[in-house]
């Protein structure tokens, strides 16, 4: 009953004018950007945070969650009309999307991948309600101990589960702990690589690392490429038929349930989700030959799970403080740059902006059904951009945002040092999304361990003795050990087969 | 291929070795509190900077490859465009490079509004727009909306430079 009159509060917030104007123009500006391929949701978000600046905290992340979900949601149009997904959550649905348009049913498969994504976004809404409150009523009880641990946990999940190289991974978040530290020590007073410089005893601003990284090194990965959009689709009817319906309802529903959980998970978001329902979906089906040549379940299933593990990455981020992707941890920066930490206590000292979110989305999730079915002919039109008139923007948009915050031409120096940075990684596989969130996660992770230690007088078994920290770190030792034990296993199993063969 | 890139990995791990090493020196040289206490601030800085250390020797004998198809299709790509030089996709980078430092350079001495109008402009040219007339509305309005927003909505100082408003 407490939930249902929570809830109830939520709706107040939310449907202030003011806060369904912000979710309007969150999911509308979240699904063109989204459908803009090259420029991925930590990008938008990123460039979104100068925008928020001095809003109102619940108002900010309102809006901001509407970019994101509206950006998952988007990207799965230039999915189906270009073959070119506009986020990582979306390439899943380019497999069957995009040849369903290709034979001559966009409007179908545009409006197959709506339907799913807005069941997929309100069930893991629905799971978020009915999660959140439970974990924070446990992590309300988690001391610093607990707290470490559980950021080591997150971060590792974040490298085992990326599929680039793991140890470039943990270089990336090791790398991203340290510019954390960089500036005042709070508990001493110490400078920390300061290098006597005055503009770096405050720290470097998370806005610079997330811009330079993300958004810059992407524009400058456009420019490599140097590919132009491919031809787009003409959209055709966008209505679906009663055997159509029944044929994605199962794997809609499916694919809701695992994406949601994939959310939760820290360091599985929305592409992992959208790749399990895919194929999930594929290995159950009787027509397995028909996926990847315009099969609506191959369609509907990532699209329910991307956007469903997009709500479900909320749990993680409003229930203990830690996100547990890339785009939740600007999310995060976001609302410590606003004041805010989240965390257990946000339920109990900010229940408008946990609550207020949570309602946002079932609006927001309404909105998008409606602009992405009978406005998306329009919208498409979004995809004319010339794109050497965006990426100029985008660039501008970085530097405008980041002096605004700062008023130093010295910060500007720095986001093109961290753009340089960012455009190494990705042409030497080195994985950006966990030094971002080893960017936010490193301050508190220190305070927390050190917390731990002042506790403990030194001891370090204080990890190791208490139930729920030693199951987290052995965890994500295993986690980290995964690579080792499945190269074991196969060669166990090749050895095994061969002396069966004698 | 292959080869190329198994050097490359030792590179970067070289390069990664020497700054871990020098980050660690600097962490041994962090000043210690005043009052004793089981941590200080220098503890968090040595383990980060011993932990980047084995992962860089990690990374030397680390021979798998890990490229993204994308970058596979890039390469591709930029072999099949042969475009005049100022325009391949390297060049188009570099250029960008330098065309944010000099924006970054001038940006005091030009004013807000003149540099960013110039650089929007010179750049959606340079990136290969040819309608001069909507290039320079679109670079105006934008450049004008964000001087007034900051200026004058948010308060913000933004260098005048050599234009007054």
């Amino acid at each position: 009953m407490e939930t249902l009159e929570s809830i109830l509060y939520g709706f107040e917030v939310a449907l202030e004018p003011l806060n369904i104007l912000f979710v309007m123009i969150g999911v509308f500006a979240g699904t063109v950007i989204g459908m803009i391929p090259g420029l991925g949701p930590i990008s938008i978000l990123a460039l979104m945070i100068p925008v928020t600046f001095g809003m109102d905290p619940a108002a900010g992340l309102i809006l901001m969650a509407g970019v994101y979900y509206g950006a998952i949601f988007g990207g799965s149009t230039s999915s189906i009309l270009l073959n070119a997904p506009g986020v990582a959550g979306a390439v899943a649905t380019s497999f069957d999307g995009y040849p369903l348009a290709k034979k001559g049913q966009p409007g179908k498969a545009l409006a197959t991948a709506a339907y799913a994504s807005f069941i997929g976004g309100t069930i893991s809404v629905i799971g978020l309600m009915l999660l959140a409150p439970m974990l924070s009523a446990v992590a309300v009880s988690f001391g610093p101990t607990e707290y470490f641990a559980l950021m080591v946990l997150g971060l590792t999940f974040v490298v085992s589960l990326s599929d680039k190289s793991m140890v470039k991974g943990l270089i990336a978040t090791v790398i991203g702990i340290m510019i954390s530290i960089v500036g005042i020590d709070l508990q001493t007073g110490t400078l920390r690589y300061t290098f006597g410089i005055p503009q770096l005893m405050e720290g470097i601003e998370f806005l610079i690392v997330a811009l330079g990284l993300f958004a810059l090194a992407e524009v400058f990965m456009m420019l490599l490429r140097g590919s132009s959009l491919g031809k787009r689709q003409k959209i055709s009817s966008l209505k679906l038929n009663k055997r159509e319906i029944k044929q994605i309802a199962p794997p809609v529903g499916r694919s809701s349930i695992l994406g949601f959980f994939t959310g939760v998970l820290p360091g599985a978001g929305a592409t992992i989700g959208s790749f399990l329902g895919y194929s999930m979906e594929k290995r159950i089906a009787k027509d397995k030959h028909t996926f990847g040549k315009g099969n609506l379940k191959g369609l509907a299933a990532p699209e329910a799970a991307n956007n469903a593990a997009s709500g479900g990455s909320f749990v993680p981020l409003l229930t203990l403080g830690i996100p547990g992707s890339g785009t939740t941890a600007i999310l995060l920066g976001a609302l410590l740059v606003m004041g805010i930490t989240p965390g257990p206590l946000m339920l109990e000292d900010h229940p408008d902006i946990f609550w207020g979110v949570i309602a946002s989305m079932y609006i927001g999730n309404i909105f998008l059904l409606i602009l992405n079915l009978p406005l998306i002919p329009y919208i498409a039109k979004i995809l004319d951009i010339p794109k050497a008139m965006l990426m100029s923007l985008i660039i501008v948009f970085c530097l405008i945002g980041v002096y605004g915050l700062s008023l130093s031409t010295f910060d500007l120096w720095l986001l093109l040092i961290f753009a340089v940075v960012g455009f190494a990684m990705r042409l030497y596989g080195f994985p950006a999304a966990p030094m971002i969130l080893a960017l936010i996660l490193g301050d508190i992770m220190e305070e927390s361990m050190r917390q731990a230690l002042q506790i403990s007088n030194g001891d370090w078994m204080v990890f190791l003795t208490n139930p729920i920290s030693v199951t987290m770190l052995a965890i994500a030792a295993l986690s980290l050990l995964s690579p080792v034990f499945i190269s074991a296993f196969k060669k166990m199993r090749q050895r095994r087969n061969k002396n069966l063969g004698m | 291929m292959a080869k190329k890139w198994i050097q490359e990995n030792q590179m970067i791990a070289i390069i990664l070795a020497l700054f871990s090493s020098g980050y660690l020196v600097l962490a041994f040289d962090i000043p210690s509190f005043s009052v004793p206490r089981p941590v200080d601030s220098d503890l968090f800085p040595k383990i980060l900077g011993f932990i980047l250390l084995i992962l860089s020797i990690f990374l030397f004998f680390d021979r798998k490859e890990y490229k993204d198809q994308e970058e596979e299709e890039e390469t591709q790509v930029q072999q099949k465009e042969g475009k005049q030089r100022f325009a391949t996709p390297r060049m188009q980078v570099f250029v960008t490079l330098v065309a944010i430092a000099l924006y970054i350079f001038l940006f005091e001495i030009l004013g807000f509004l003149l540099v960013t109008l110039l650089f929007t402009f010179g750049m959606t040219f340079y990136y290969g727009y040819r309608r001069h007339v909507v290039n320079f509305i679109v670079s105006l309005s934008v450049s004008l909306f964000f001087y007034l927003l900051l200026t004058r909505f948010m308060g913000i100082y933004l260098p005048e430079g050599i234009i007054p408003i």
